[in-house]
């Protein structure tokens, strides 16, 4: 049994370090290299990628771009999630209900944003960062509504039994009671929703007419062979803040038990 | 009558809350459904001419042209044995970090697999690409140590780089599903088996491989279906790999025949219905979200 393990055990670290985390790293080691090629021998270490990166202002305009998506969608799909979760903790035996919710969250994004674009090219409303915002919640209310249902259903219902034993109105024991159990679930929802829309590429790639959002810049600057170690710059920026957020993000997640980390 | 009456009412009652919810996924995604199906019917040509008149010759065309019938079949062959390997690599680590490790640090584990899964999907193909293509890592590599002269793309810019960057984007869809089923397996079954004279390798396939048909299920729900509409890893490194993606996107904004394209588009939305009636079918609505 001992072979069998210390076996997974090797073949576990082998994939993790190299399928998952050797690309990444590489990515990081050689945004510092001088040259616009991934070749070893490394030619000398540079600032210049970040430098150029910094002086780039459809950079800065995607980020910003990206950031403004991200909060919006964020927003839209907590304000519609939050109350839905309740009902679908309610009406998780309803194979209709759950199916509506459901359905928007396994289809393929491509459907999503295709039929965003022949929707909004109908009814005559010109893309925007408004219509992506508008196409990112589509995929982020079913997302919500897991995380925050995960949590309604681990809730013992006593406590909201006890709270309008002792006289407390549905609206008090919800604010007082139902809330402050359910925060850590709302903050990582908002959390793992702002992330998502910030990384989206699928559904934004139809939905954004000319302007510009981060992952549409990496697409754009990919045409670019020169621009590859700007992207490379660009890239080890956000993998350490994303990965630091993450970390943090998932531990807190852990330490809470909340739901399964599947819900991603 | 009166019990009926009284139940749909707390329907409705229940149904309240999720009032915004079911109003916009009904405006922004079912209605824009509805409106693809239209298009679906209707006469198309290039740079985007759409004639409003009832026609079947988009799916006739779809399902028997012979160009898409072969994006339509090696799709779904990538797809499926895409999700294959995966599970061939996922398994064993998820079985490991369920029943070969203690305390908390299977979860630690699968924190370390779940971080780069946040980092932007472009950059992780970005990465890729560095490494697989032309002028990548592995081909400077190969050049350095004199075992070719020529950069080879015939490995690199191909279906193989598409598995392995799918692989990397979906390991984690595959472990975390199979980790908690197989973590949730009670002891005792083992202990029984055992008891009853199984070997291990018979505890496996007769205990343990069933009882992870759940996670087996929802792992592959989470890798068909997206492959299935994937465009961005083929058009970034598979060289000549044409998916059903690349044809849907070709259609929509190259070639501008609006129709065919959403006749591709509703296939794909109808397979997709049915693999997750089927899982739905298999696992009962409830489990997958407990």
């Amino acid at each position: 049994m001992s072979k069998v393990k210390s076996f997974l055990n090797i073949f576990t670290s082998t994939v993790i370090l190299l399928l998952i985390y050797f690309p990444i790293g590489l990515v990081l080691l050689f945004s510092f290299n001088d040259s616009i090629y991934f070749i070893f021998p490394f030619k000398g270490f540079t600032l210049k990628w970040y430098s150029r990166l910094l002086e780039d202002p459809a950079f800065f305009k995607s980020i910003l771009n990206s950031i403004i998506i991200a909060l919006g969608a964020t927003a839209g799909s907590l304000s519609i999630g939050i109350p839905a979760s309740f009902s679908f903790v309610r009406l998780r035996r309803n194979t209709l209900f759950v199916g509506f919710i459901v359905i928007p969250f396994i289809m393929p994004w491509l459907v999503i944003g295709v039929s965003s674009l022949v929707f909004f090219h109908t009814i005559g409303i010109p893309l925007s960062i408004l219509t992506v915002i508008l196409s990112h919640i589509i995929y982020s209310i079913p997302l919500v509504v897991f995380i925050i249902a995960a949590r309604l259903i681990s809730l013992n219902p006593n406590y909201e039994k006890a709270s309008m034993d002792l006289g407390a109105n549905e609206l008090q024991t919800f604010m007082n009671i139902t809330l402050p159990l359910i925060y850590p679930s709302i903050a990582v929802s908002a959390l793992i929703t702002f992330l998502w829309s910030f990384d989206n590429f699928i559904i934004t790639f139809f939905t954004i007419g000319s302007e510009v959002t981060f992952p549409i810049w990496v697409w754009g600057s990919l045409r670019h062979p020169t621009n590859v170690p700007v992207i490379t710059a660009a890239s080890s920026i956000v993998i350490v803040i994303g990965s630091l957020i993450v970390y943090f993000l998932e531990s807190y997640r852990m330490r809470k038990g909340l739901g399964t980390a599947l819900m991603i | 009558m009166k019990i009926s009456k009284k139940k749909s009412w707390k329907l409705m009652r229940n149904l309240i809350y999720s009032l915004p919810a079911i109003i916009y996924l009904t405006i922004f995604f079912y209605i824009p459904l509805v409106t693809m199906i239209m298009y679906s019917f209707w006469h198309g040509e290039p740079l985007y001419r759409v004639v409003r008149v009832f026609t079947l010759e988009n799916y006739v065309r779809f399902f028997t042209e012979e160009l898409s019938q072969n994006v339509f079949i090696s799709t779904n062959i990538i797809s499926i044995v895409t999700f294959l390997i995966i599970l061939l690599v996922a398994y064993p680590i998820a079985y490991f970090l369920a029943r070969m490790t203690s305390g908390d640090t299977g979860l630690k584990i699968i924190l370390l697999i779940l971080i780069p899964l946040e980092m932007n999907y472009l950059i992780r193909i970005f990465a890729w690409r560095n490494i697989l293509g032309e002028n990548g890592l592995i081909n400077s590599f190969l050049i350095t140590l004199g075992l070719i002269d020529q950069p080879i793309t015939f490995f690199f810019h191909s279906i193989y780089a598409v598995i392995i960057v799918v692989l990397h984007n979906a390991l984690p869809y595959a472990v975390v599903p199979l980790y908690i089923t197989i973590r949730s397996i009670p002891e005792n079954l083992y202990l029984a088996a055992m008891d009853l004279g199984s070997n291990k390798l018979s505890v496996f396939f007769r205990v343990t491989l069933p009882l992870s048909m759940p996670g087996i299920a929802i792992a592959f729900l989470f890798i068909y279906i997206p492959l299935m509409g994937e465009f961005a890893i083929p058009a970034l490194v598979g060289g000549k790999t044409y998916m059903l993606g690349n044809m849907i996107v070709r259609q929509y904004l190259t070639v501008g025949n609006w129709p065919y394209a959403s006749a591709a588009t509703i296939s794909l939305v109808s397979i997709t219905l049915i693999v997750m009636y089927v899982i739905f079918k298999l696992l009962g609505v409830r489990r997958l979200y407990e």
